[in-house]
């Protein structure tokens, strides 16, 4: 059966391989017209059968009206608004027995005078809570409850989200994308990945993690849609809880990674959620202790335990180097991806503001401060280990579904931790230092290097390769501490990184040893409140790899940092009047993390010789 | 349970299920119009299923199976209907119903999301579309639009001279020499923002001062250098090139989004309705303010 298994994904790669290059080059007309858009691609309602647990009636068109920047109820008779409206959202509900417990709650469902269906009807946070653990408890067993697979109901739930996507559209203004969680969980390793759809025509029944729990499996079905026409991506999430298993140097089977694992994976998983409220993934003091960014909004419990997942395999650092490592050694790199944010908010809403922080978790769940202070997760960890983020954000030619959709497919896209900060980055053998002073800056990174998610390729001809970032600040947020330029790359087998801080607020706060002056913190966490009295409001740098080896595959991606502001639970606390909370630091330097660009050395596999 | 698996299994059918919603939302009213015990038609002993029952729990069936019941399943529902029935006959007889909070609770909710969904599912009149149209005019508007250019002087880069320097490009721009400025994030040229858009982009001062300008140069024929106005990066030199004041959309072309904007607030409307007509029929007696005081904290 397995040898079926393998010849059949031959196949299919041999089918999507070439395909795969073609698109990495498509080339659009004026692409330094591009501008950025924000949005996120992670949102749970109240289909999703764990939010419904956590008492969330919130619907995907509450979801996307509070996205467009509506005011929508909350606990309480009051109201919630985002100070500043997204650009586009994916409502993406867990596939799994889709929408079925709000189903049963409704009178008239065959199940809803069942125990689950009276349990489910209740509007009692606890009763609710008891129907879901029910839920699991069974699931865990094997017996799922009878009428729980029941394809007209996940037929009639995914008509309506699509259908509430379609109707929320408004291109130009607001893009909407029809998508689904594959929520897979290996021996508590969490290996979920939202599936998002370039349409909302003709599209299949989701393909869930009762189908199988193996992404390759979850690919090939991917593959097969692509065949009608249609294009559709899947991003994995929270490889930070994945227990080592979302980097692994194996596939889901234990067999070794090979070339067409690799073309597979990143034509397949373009992307991967760095950030979002249950942490962020990018690196961990362990892997990075030397970076002293690394440890931010570290989420290191495995879902629902209090066992310390494995670090080295759930990080997208490290992977990104094992990438290379690969690379140098085997000719194929099965981490060439971007990077997103998402919320994974299962309240409905896209709470990204810190100091407009309305919970993650359902308005009855966490939709005050009282609620969020009393509030504990699983394995002593409390409700304030949650984040307020994240936040993707594509340079796209339009808001459109078209647009965007393009823009993460060649994964010119970065992450942020909420903030709207705007940072470009482009690398190339031939930019000019001055050209961040030039107002065509783009245009030139466009015609003389390749944007952020790009290939660079040799051959260097005896120069190295020069990155030209800028960023700018949220224009309703805080000033930036600096710009970064994290680099790794592989040589004889072995990966290393170095992080160059390539702007400052103040050029003055480089000391004459090389170290950095921190950028000062204006944060009164007794009021909750910051000022820009410090930092900068726009940052750029030209910056050419002082160590460059041609010999070695390297990539390149950009950190911007902000200037320290409170946290949310800061603002909670100042509310309150009380004060915040211990086991989570008072204030935090939001960031953005671009997707790198990878450095190829001329003649490797995988380079694209020129006619 | 058989037959409900093998329904799990048959090919879903086209099935008029918003007809058959409206049916049941229809009749579903009608229980509301019985006596409290219900079931006037036979006496205490007797279970009288009318041909109404029966289009309700049909109807029910086709909007959750999308079709309509074959006969088998149509005497399973009887049969589940009548056992249904008995149980809750004898259950009231033995006066179950009193002093069970859980009882009191679910028979409340049912009753609450009944309401709900029968007005999810009411067809308006036109002119009740219209009223509803104009008294949420600004739903169904086309935003304000505008196209300018914009060129930038970045504080970063100037300091203290931003000022002079953002003075000195506007004079050159308006004698028409062709001034770049400082590179911006955003292009120099933009067309057709909305409003929602700008202040999103460049912030909710620079698009308020950036639409007063417009709505200025709309008035004289517009097209020239202005500014400097400030934005959280700097200043920016700023030449409106057309502008276009929110837009009306017209009734027929809004129709679509009116008819579920009105059954969303209809729904909300009239089981708070509903409600209220109930409550009305009961005399509410509690006990005196001093007495609750006592249950509650300030």
């Amino acid at each position: 059966m397995k040898g079926v298994r393998r010849t059949l994904m031959a196949l299919l790669v041999a089918a999507a391989g070439p395909a795969s290059f073609a698109a990495e080059r498509i080339n659009v007309e004026v692409p330094a017209e591009r501008q950025v858009f924000f949005g996120d691609l992670h949102l749970h309602t109240t289909y999703s059968n764990d939010a419904f647990g956590l008492n969330n009636d919130r619907t995907p068109d509450v979801a996307y009206r509070y996205a467009k920047g509506e005011p929508v109820p909350t606990v309480g008779g009051g109201q919630i608004q985002l100070r500043t409206p997204l650009d586009f959202l994916a409502v993406t509900d867990h596939a799994e027995f889709l929408g079925i417990f709000h189903s049963i709650g409704q009178p008239g469902h065959p199940l809803h005078d069942s125990e689950l269906g009276r349990l489910a009807a209740s509007t009692d946070t606890e009763v609710r809570a008891a129907a879901f653990g029910m839920f699991i408890r069974a699931l865990r067993t094997g017996e799922v409850p009878e009428g729980f697979v029941d394809p007209a109901n996940t037929l009639t739930i995914w008509r309506r989200i699509v259908e509430t996507a379609d109707r929320h559209y408004q291109p130009g203004e607001f893009t909407t994308f029809a998508g689904y969680e594959w929520t897979a969980t290996v021996q508590r390793g969490n290996m979920h990945r939202n599936v998002i759809f370039d349409t909302t025509r003709n599209l299949p029944v989701p393909f869930t993690a009762t189908d199988s729990t193996h992404p390759e499996e979850l690919w090939t079905w991917l593959e097969r849609q692509r065949e009608s026409g249609l294009d559709v991506i899947a991003i994995p999430h929270n490889s930070n809880v994945s227990d080592g298993r979302m980097f692994a140097l194996t596939d889901s089977f234990g067999e070794p990674l090979d070339a067409s694992y690799a073309a597979r994976r990143v034509w397949n998983e373009p992307l991967v959620e760095i950030t979002q409220q249950k942490g962020t993934s990018e690196t961990h003091p362990a892997l990075s202790p030397n970076d002293e960014f690394a440890d931010f909004e570290l989420f290191t419990e495995l879902l629902v335990t209090n066992i310390t997942g494995k670090v080295s395999g759930s990080y997208v650092r490290e992977a990104w180097l094992n990438g290379v490592r690969l690379q140098e050694e085997s000719g194929f790199n099965p981490f060439r991806i971007g990077v997103v944010g998402g919320t994974d908010n299962h309240s409905g809403t896209s709470a990204l503001e810190e100091d407009n922080f309305t919970g993650s978790q359902g308005p009855k769940r966490d939709g005050t401060p009282e609620l969020r202070r009393e509030m504990e997760l699983w394995g002593g960890l409390p409700r304030q280990a949650f984040s307020a983020s994240g936040l993707t954000a594509v340079w796209a030619e339009e808001n459109t579904r078209e647009s965007i959709f393009a823009a993460l497919r060649r994964r010119e896209s970065y992450a942020t931790t909420g903030p709207q900060i705007t940072v470009r980055m482009f690398a190339g053998w031939d930019l000019p230092a001055d050209v961040v002073d030039s107002p065509d800056r783009a245009e030139i990174g466009y015609r003389s290097g390749v944007p952020m998610g790009g290939v660079l390729e040799g051959p260097a001809k005896g120069r190295a390769p020069t990155l030209i970032v800028w960023a700018s600040k949220d224009p309703v947020g805080a000033n930036l501490d600096r710009i970064q330029i994290v680099k790794g790359w592989s040589r004889g087998g072995e990966a290393f990184e170095k992080i160059y801080d390539v702007a400052l607020s103040d050029p003055k706060r480089r000391r004459a040893d090389g170290t950095i002056e921190p950028v000062g913190s204006t944060v009164d966490v007794a009021t909750a409140s910051y000022s820009n009295d410090v930092g900068a409001a726009e940052l750029a740098a030209a910056w050419t790899d002082p160590e460059f080896d041609p010999e070695a595959p390297a990539f390149y991606y950009v950190r911007v940092i902000e200037i320290p502001t409170p946290r949310w639970t800061t603002y909670d606390a100042a509310a309150l009047g009380i004060a915040p909370h211990e086991a989570v630091p008072a204030t935090l330097q939001e960031r953005a993390f671009t997707s790198p660009v990878w450095y190829l050395p001329a003649g490797a596999p995988g380079t694209v010789r020129r006619q | 349970m058989r037959a409900l698996k093998g329904m799990l299994r048959s090919p879903l059918l086209h099935f008029a299920a918003a007809g058959a919603l409206i049916f049941a939302a229809w009749s579903l009213t009608e229980p509301l119009r019985r006596d409290a015990q219900g079931y006037e038609a036979g006496g205490a002993d007797e279970i009288v299923l009318t041909a109404d029952d029966l289009k309700v729990m049909v109807a029910y069936f086709g909007s959750q199976w999308r079709r309509l019941p074959t006969r088998d399943e149509l005497d399973e529902l009887i049969e589940r209907r009548i056992t249904e029935e008995v149980l809750m006959r004898e259950a009231l007889r033995l006066g179950l119903d009193r002093g069970d909070e859980v009882i009191r609770r679910r028979l409340s909710q049912k009753l609450e999301m009944t309401l709900d969904e029968i007005a999810a599912v009411e067809s308006p009149s036109e002119a009740e579309l219209v009223a509803f149209y104009e008294a949420n005019a600004e739903r169904y508007a086309e935003p304000e639009r505008v196209s300018f250019e914009q060129r930038f002087v970045s504080e970063e880069r100037r300091g203290e001279s931003t000022h002079a320097y953002a003075l000195s490009l506007l004079e050159r721009l308006r004698a028409g020499a062709d001034a770049p400025g400082d590179p911006f994030h955003l292009p120099s040229t933009l067309s057709d923002v909305s409003a929602e858009r700008l202040t999103r982009a460049f912030g909710p001062a620079f698009a308020a001062e950036l639409l007063e300008l417009a709505a200025a140069a709309a008035a004289r024929a517009g097209g020239e250098w202005v500014g400097p106005v400030e934005s959280p990066w700097g200043q920016h030199l700023v030449r409106v090139t057309a502008h276009r004041p929110i837009r009306r959309i017209p009734f027929d072309e809004a129709r679509d989004s009116v008819l579920a904007d009105w059954r969303d607030a209809s729904a909300k409307a009239k089981v708070s309705d509903r409600l209220g007509e109930m409550r009305a029929r009961y005399r509410v007696v509690l006990p005196p303010a001093d007495d609750l005081a006592a249950l509650t904290t300030p």
